[in-house]
């Protein structure tokens, strides 16, 4: 199931919250990166039909996202710490459930099921205003599946869940990418999509960045800034002749390693090849420190400023 | 990063009483207020009335009008019972008259001042400074007296400034410094009873319908009942209206009230307003807590 | 999947949040408040019958129709919706596959039994409570009393889809506006529910002698009972269409 983008915009009274965005979105899981006011919040109120594109379309599959029809093909978990806080979690997904259609006995079944596969089943019968943050998310979690749709938007669903929530989640989420859902994951936490998302969307100021997965996109950045890590001996006489050179921004040392910033990472490695056979040093350590999601999505971001 | 590479370091002097956080408090609960375009719109509707009797005095007190305008002015201002009768505060008739914006700008605060601390969690951020429940419950309390005050007993004061500006001398300060007193008397009575109530109110029921239906029950209910209920002025079934016992609580002392009757029905009337507010407040201070048990 | 069966697990599941709500326990002392007066009150005791239908009435029409019919739409008719947009819940039925309209639909249907429920049996009570008076006013005011909940209640929804600060807005409308506008002279009372609230209510109680304010110029009984039928359905129907097409942004 395809979740598409076709030329989208919305404004906010005068202003634009999202900017002639075009993509698409298929199965398996694509995360969604941006600083806070960057446009994601916008971006899946639209996806789930809260809001109406003010000029293009947001389709699920051949449904426009704001129909009813297309509601019945996504699970959404929001990024709100709200609930019906009298019932309990089971009460509450089972409210949820029944609210598809469901008959009683389907739906208590489908609520027992993602109730199982979030991890909640054993504590399901707390009331939601005595849940903890965790528990509440995963609370959100299990309403968004119970209906086994084809997509799943999912806000911030990792934020407040301990290292083994997480585990079950991303677990979770993996199994479900497997079996052909097309799973839209927001974060501002790149370490968090890194870890989770097949394909990365990068977005700022309401444009999309970027789209693709980390590595090619950092491909395409080849020449941009670069921080490395180099244990080599003697140290000092690296740290002296690569001073010299033009696309060296600056060098730290720190304990025994050199932290060198480049400006133009691609000319830089061919350089320090030549210059460790040419001067016989000893390279015990070569790393770089930002080829992350971090650095990626920092530098785009400094790109559009 | 560490904290000692972000220049975090802790504060050198000496801090101030606790009693300052109920400032901050204060400060803090009136720009959440007027920060929304719907508590200007009613702030707006208790000043229309203000700019109008303002004006009024400035007309009465121009020369050459005829003493039979000025004295059907005042007359209707509310400055004077009859006719050629006996002089009446005027400012207090004002606040009177400023009931009802306040009691809505009350039930629309409730909820955003004190209501909305509970709801959200925000009591325990609150009590996780240096604090306890008595400033905080200060702090809030101030902040709604500070509202009533600003529709009431500031308006007041500043027509009173106006009435005494357009005499030739100092002799109406002078000659008239027991109207001032009972404004603030009265001032005072408002802000304490309406605060105190209203913030238990609040407390409790924590959401906008259920206090707006409370404090509308508490002060629109009592009036056509009362006067459905009563044939005398000093009926004791007339205290079940509690804007009637503000008003005569508020006019214990300063000359304000006539006779003895009157009298001793403003001593019932404060005595209920009293007990009411002991229990508002016993009520506050046990829901005020750093940790809610949830079941 | 059946769209209706969802349809009713949204009419009950908001039935039972609202019943369950500070909303209900508020709304009880005031009704409490109307039953302890006429305790006090005892028309049924009054020798002169016709007297005490016209006292009794004026209580119904100023204190019941006035200000606890208003206040008992208001608890449940604002806060059907606006509850659900203050807490931001609001955000978990929009994205179910159930029509807006319906959603609307399902609330108003939910309120309507505990609204309508609660001013009857209270009326019923009150009457009653009121002896002789009560049981000829109970026979004359039912309907009326019925048509207005209706009116208000309608309203309220419209105040609720329309407006962030609905319960605010619906009581300053009630309690305010409505007395004010209600009383004014001309076509501008025509504004005012209250107005046809009480246009029926002097032209039921006329049969039975009471008498009409000097300055009140009501409407006919069956013009009244139109207008308020027609405000109810026209209310409706545009908080159904404005559900349907508004976007709420302050969900999340």
């Amino acid at each position: 199931m395809l979740l598409s983008f076709d030329r989208v915009t919305k404004f906010y009274g005068p202003v634009i919250g999202i900017n002639d965005i075009s993509c698409r979105i298929g199965p398996g899981i694509t995360g969604l990166l941006g600083a806070n006011g960057a446009g994601k919040s916008t971006l899946m109120k639209l996806a789930s039909g809260q809001l109406r594109p003010s000029s293009g379309s947001v389709r699920i599959g051949q449904h426009a996202a704001w129909s009813s029809a297309a509601k019945r093909l996504f699970g959404y978990s929001p990024d709100i710490n709200s609930f019906y806080e009298e019932l309990t979690g089971r009460e509450f997904v089972y409210a949820m459930t029944r609210l598809y259609g469901y008959p009683r006995r389907e739906a208590r079944e489908r609520t027992e099921r993602a109730l199982d596969e979030v991890g909640m089943s054993p504590r399901a019968e707390r009331r939601l205003a005595g849940c903890s943050h965790g528990m509440r998310q995963r609370i959100k979690l299990a309403q968004a599946l119970v209906h086994d749709p084809p997509v799943l938007l999912l806000d911030e669903p990792l934020s407040g869940i301990d290292p083994g929530g997480r585990k079950v989640i991303n677990d979770l989420l993996a199994r479900l990418a497997d079996a052909g859902k097309t799973i839209l994951v927001s974060s501002h936490i790149l370490v968090e999509i890194e870890q989770l998302a097949d394909t990365v969307l990068m977005i700022a100021r309401g444009r999309i960045l970027a789209s693709g997965t980390l590595g090619q996109i950092r491909e395409l950045l080849e020449d941009q800034p670069l921080t490395i890590e180099i244990v080599a001996e003697p140290a000092r006489r690296l740290a002296a002749l690569l001073a010299e050179r033009p696309e060296v921004r600056s060098i730290e040392i720190r304990d025994e390693a050199l932290i060198v910033r480049t400006a133009a990472p691609k000319r830089f490695f061919v350089e320090l090849g030549e210059l460790v056979v040419r001067e016989g040093l000893e390279v015990q350590r070569l790393q770089t420190l930002d080829a992350g999601a971090d650095a990626v999505f920092g530098y785009l971001e400094g790109g559009v400023r | 990063m560490s904290i000692d590479v972000a220049h975090y370091h802790g504060w050198q002097g000496p801090l101030r009483s606790p009693w300052s956080a109920s400032l901050a408090i204060v400060r803090v609960a009136l720009i959440q207020v007027f920060r929304r375009k719907a508590y200007w719109l009613v702030l707006a509707l208790g000043l229309t009335h203000f700019l109008l009797v303002w004006a009024m005095i400035y007309a009465v007190n121009q020369a050459g009008q005829p003493p039979e305008f000025r004295q059907e002015v005042l007359q209707r201002l509310g400055f004077a019972m009859s006719r050629g009768g006996e002089a009446k505060n005027g400012y207090l008739a004002f606040m009177e008259r400023q009931g009802v914006p306040v009691m809505i700008l009350l039930a629309f605060s409730g909820s955003l001042l004190v209501g909305s601390d509970f709801r959200s969690g925000a009591v325990a951020f609150y009590l996780s400074r240096r604090i306890d429940r008595r400033h905080y419950i200060i702090g809030k309390l101030g902040a709604i007296g500070a509202i009533v005050s600003l529709l009431t007993t500031i308006p007041a004061l500043l027509l009173y400034f106006e009435y005494g500006m357009f005499s030739p001398s100092l002799q109406y300060w002078i000659d008239n410094w027991r109207s001032l007193a009972a404004v603030l008397v009265y001032g005072a009575v408002l802000a304490v009873v309406l605060s105190i109530w209203l913030a238990s109110l609040s407390a409790y029921l924590q959401r906008v319908a259920p206090i707006a239906i409370a404090w509308a029950t508490l002060f629109i209910l009592p009036k056509p009942l009362r006067t459905l209920l009563t044939r005398d002025k000093y009926d004791y079934w007339n205290l079940i209206d509690p804007w009637r016992d503000i008003h005569y609580a508020g006019r214990l002392g300063f000359g304000e009230l006539k006779n003895g009757e009157e009298r001793q029905f403003a001593l019932w009337a404060a005595a209920f307003l009293a007990v009411s507010c002991a229990i508002a407040l016993a009520a506050l201070v046990r829901r005020v807590r750093a940790v809610d048990v949830v079941e | 999947m059946s769209l209706l069966r969802a349809w009713l697990t949204l009419v009950w599941l908001s039935f039972r949040r609202l019943l369950w709500s500070a909303s209900t326990l508020m709304i009880v002392f005031p009704l409490a408040a109307g039953g302890l007066f006429l305790l006090k009150r005892r028309y049924g005791a009054m020798e002169d019958v016709e007297a005490a239908f016209a006292m009794y009435s004026n209580f119904l029409i100023l204190v019941f129709a006035s200000i606890l019919i208003p206040i008992c739409a208001l608890a449940y008719g604002t806060a059907s919706v606006g509850g659900d947009r203050e807490d931001r819940t609001l955000l978990f039925l929009l994205v179910r596959p159930i029509p807006r309209w319906l959603i609307l639909l399902a609330k108003f249907t939910a309120t309507l039994p505990l609204t309508v429920g609660l001013t009857a049996a209270s009326f019923f009570i009150y009457c009653r409570l009121a002896g002789e008076p009560g049981e000829l006013a109970y026979q004359l005011y039912l309907p009326t009393v019925l048509f207005i909940t209706l009116a208000y209640v309608s309203l309220f929804h419209l105040f609720a889809v329309s407006l962030r600060h609905a319960t605010i807005v619906a009581l300053i409308y009630a309690i305010f506006m409505e007395v004010l506008l209600g009383n004014l002279p001309g076509i501008i009372k025509r504004v005012a529910v209250n107005y046809y609230g009480r246009s029926l209510m002097y032209s039921y109680g006329a049969r039975e002698g009471l008498p009409r304010p000097e300055f009140f110029e009501p409407l006919s009984a069956s013009a009244a009972t139109w207008a308020l039928g027609g405000i109810a359905c026209a209310a409706i129907l545009l908080a159904m269409l404005i559900f349907e097409r508004r976007e709420y942004r302050d969900l999340t």
